[in-house]
């Protein structure tokens, strides 16, 4: 790892319409657009999901990590998340977010590791320490 | 001392391979951090060469609150951090750790110096592994 602090940049170019284009060196471009709940068209990548999708893949490659330094085999991860956004005290926020890890091992003897590694993914992730909005993990283990 | 000797002299003392040694020493490094504040896991960090700085630091956060764990359950976490089957065999390997850690940081008991400081916060149960560790080695 580089030493801290790391800066992260993100070019968005828009126009009346609902849809942008998110770009940055070296990157593919990612279009957005308001989600369907707020009247967005539905069809790109929307905040919203692009939070959650933070949230999702920070969680994954802090998993990967210390994975790798508590050398646990693993043969997948994957991941469902949930984000609920609602009017809070007068302000629409995301109120909560759920992931749903599924971590599939060999051994079911690991099975109390892989639990507290992922618990300690969650405790680590930057993207997750970053926010106000509580995270909920509701991890599964598969054996084979 | 750098991080390959490190590893090296956990895995003599607690008779395992190198491979072993460093999930134990990552466990360990990961529990006691956390049982310190920030701010002295920080200070005991500046006193580590940078390969085990970095692993001593890693996953750490500044507004993290303190993990109030006596020993027991600080034995509990590393075994089940480290996949080690049995608390007795928890306590070797964190007081193998404890040992070679109180060396880089210059401490031959483990109350010299940063090492102290450390020492400091920890509950009576942990101060003795600690002390014993020192004493062991």
């Amino acid at each position: 790892m580089k030493p801290l602090p790391h800066i992260y940049r993100v070019h968005l170019a828009g126009g009346a319409g609902a849809h942008a284009v998110l770009s940055d060196a070296g990157l593919p471009e990612l279009q957005t657009a308001p989600p369907a709940d707020f009247d967005g068209p539905g069809d790109a990548w929307s905040p919203e999901h692009l939070l959650l999708a933070a949230v999702e893949s920070c969680f994954l490659f802090t998993f990967q990590t210390i994975a790798r330094n508590s050398k646990l085999a693993y043969t997948s991860l994957e991941l469902s998340g949930e984000g609920i956004v609602d009017r809070k005290e007068g302000v629409t926020r995301f109120s909560a977010i759920v992931l749903r890890p599924t971590l599939r091992l060999t051994a079911s003897n690991e099975r109390d590791r892989a639990m507290r590694i992922m618990e300690k993914s969650e405790q680590a992730c930057l993207v997750t320490a970053s926010l106000s909005t509580p995270v909920r993990l509701e991890p599964e283990i598969i054996i084979g | 001392m750098n991080e390959r000797s490190f590893v090296r002299q956990v895995a003599e003392r607690a008779d395992c391979d190198e491979r072993r040694a460093e999930t134990l020493i990552f466990a360990v490094f990961q529990e006691l951090r956390d049982r310190l504040t920030p701010k002295e896991a920080s200070d005991a960090a500046a006193q580590l060469p940078m390969s085990l700085k970095m692993l001593w630091m890693s996953f750490d956060r500044p507004d993290r609150k303190v993990r109030r764990l006596h020993e027991g359950q600080f034995l509990r976490e590393v075994a089940r951090m480290a996949g080690v089957d049995d608390v007795n065999e928890a306590e070797v390997a964190v007081a193998t750790v404890f040992a070679v850690l109180q060396e880089a940081l210059g401490s031959s008991t483990g109350t010299e110096g940063e090492a102290w400081h450390v020492m400091s916060q920890l509950p009576t149960d942990l101060k003795q592994l600690w002390l014993s560790a020192g004493a062991r080695a």
